[in-house]
């Protein structure tokens, strides 16, 4: 994109109008991203801001070639991922709290049920909340981002034997949830 | 469940969530003005090259490239330091409208501090020990050399081009530039300061900048009211 490759030129001649044009064009994406893995906004825009300024910091390492959108939105990735596990005590107080409520679809109901219940927004909010981080991540990336796996891969950082593990894990977890209907 | 209903839902989700109207910058801004810098601060360079009589590579670089606004390396801070420097508010007559980093060279930033009468100092701040070492009041670039700069700025077919729509000239103040002449048969440098003209161009409540080499005879870059260089036509 012709507008980024100006604004890593910009940002890395000194240029702070260089990473407004970048916060501009991928702060959406990436507290969105964030969000879907952390389940916080605040935190979400927290781990977002910071990736831009440590993006602000890092440029003269950053490859003025290679395209910055992966490059940060992989990092706010990880960064939702580790922040969720350095809070996983309290999801998963959280997560037992909705279950307690039957908030998540219920299992014993019918297939056109569930769907429509698994299909309603919360109930998959409620679904990606009982998902391990790393599980919701290749989740969030794959069906919101759009990528594939060999992307997946390399925006965490990890083998492409693990991301398909963990969609799978993620997969199966969601069918338990939703026994009546296949992938 | 169906992989495009789990999209649909996960894209109602975050947009209902994290609205398109989301913006970051003004707290990322403040985060950098309240002291983030770069790790490893590098000056942005421009470099020009020239070619004397003598066949002598003249390699100069300064800090007015693209970042020349606010932004560049230490640029926040210095703005910051100049707005609250005591010594500052008492050259000006009234409050602080306008601060503009003008450059900043090998961690010393040149500040221009402007209140809402139209006066205006430049300020030199020391970015290693974050402190204001110098202000000047009034305009210092001698009356000659301002006779030279406004002469190439009607001259320069950008800012003619604003002249003649109705553009006025506002103030024209010096500025100090960075140069490294290289001597390319030896590719031995040396640093030498030069003294250009800053001009402010003002037109329908919007402001441009040109900075003028007064030794090349020429406005090496216009700067218009967003912050881009004006390209010659």
């Amino acid at each position: 994109m012709e507008s980024e490759r100006i604004a890593i030129a910009r940002l890395k001649a000194g240029d702070i109008g260089g990473l407004a044009a970048l916060v501009e064009l991928f702060q959406v994406q990436a507290i969105r991203t964030a969000y879907l893995i952390s389940r916080d906004r605040s935190l979400a825009e927290d781990i977002t801001q910071a990736a831009f300024i440590r993006a602000y910091q890092r440029i003269d390492q950053f490859d003025a070639d290679a395209s910055f959108g992966p490059w940060f939105l992989r990092s706010v990735a990880n960064d939702a991922i580790k922040a969720v596990e350095r809070g996983r005590r309290t999801s998963s107080l959280d997560i037992e709290d909705h279950a307690a409520r039957n908030e998540i679809p219920d299992p014993a109901a019918g297939p056109a049920a569930i769907l429509e219940q698994a299909e309603d927004a919360a109930a998959v909010w409620e679904m990606l909340g009982r998902l391990p981080a790393e599980q919701r991540s290749v989740i969030v990336l794959r069906y919101f981002s759009g990528l594939t796996d060999a992307e997946i891969a390399q925006r965490l950082d990890v083998p492409g034997a693990t991301v398909r593990w963990r969609l799978f894990a993620a997969r199966k977890r969601m069918r338990s949830w939703l026994p009546a209907r296949a992938d | 469940m169906h992989d495009h209903a789990l999209r649909g839902t996960l894209s109602s989700i975050a947009a209902e969530a994290v609205p398109e109207t989301t913006d970051l910058w003004p707290d990322i801004r403040r985060r950098l003005a309240d002291g983030v810098q770069p790790t490893r601060p590098s000056l942005p360079r421009r470099r020009v090259v020239l070619v004397t009589a003598a066949a002598l590579f003249l390699m100069v670089g300064w800090t007015l490239g693209g970042g020349w606004l606010p932004g560049q390396s230490g640029s926040a801070q210095a703005a910051e330091l100049a707005r609250h420097d005591p010594t500052v508010a008492a050259a000006l007559h009234g409050d602080i409208a306008d601060v503009t980093v003008a450059n900043v060279v090998d961690q010393v930033a040149t500040v221009v501090v402007r209140d809402g009468t139209g006066h205006q100092v430049t300020v030199t701040v020391d970015l290693v020990h974050q402190i204001v070492t110098r202000v000047d009041t009034g305009p210092v670039l001698a009356a000659g050399l301002q006779a030279q700069a406004l002469s190439v700025v009607r001259t320069d077919p950008r800012s003619a081009e604003l002249l003649a729509r109705g553009a006025t000239i506002g103030h024209i103040t010096p500025i100090s530039v960075q140069a490294e002449k290289l001597d390319a048969a030896t590719g031995k440098s040396t640093m030498v300061a030069e003294t250009w003209a800053q001009v402010f161009i003002a037109l329908g409540g919007a402001e441009w900048v040109a900075y003028v080499d007064l030794n090349g005879g020429k406005i090496d870059q216009l700067v218009d009211p967003q912050g881009n260089q004006v390209p010659l036509p």
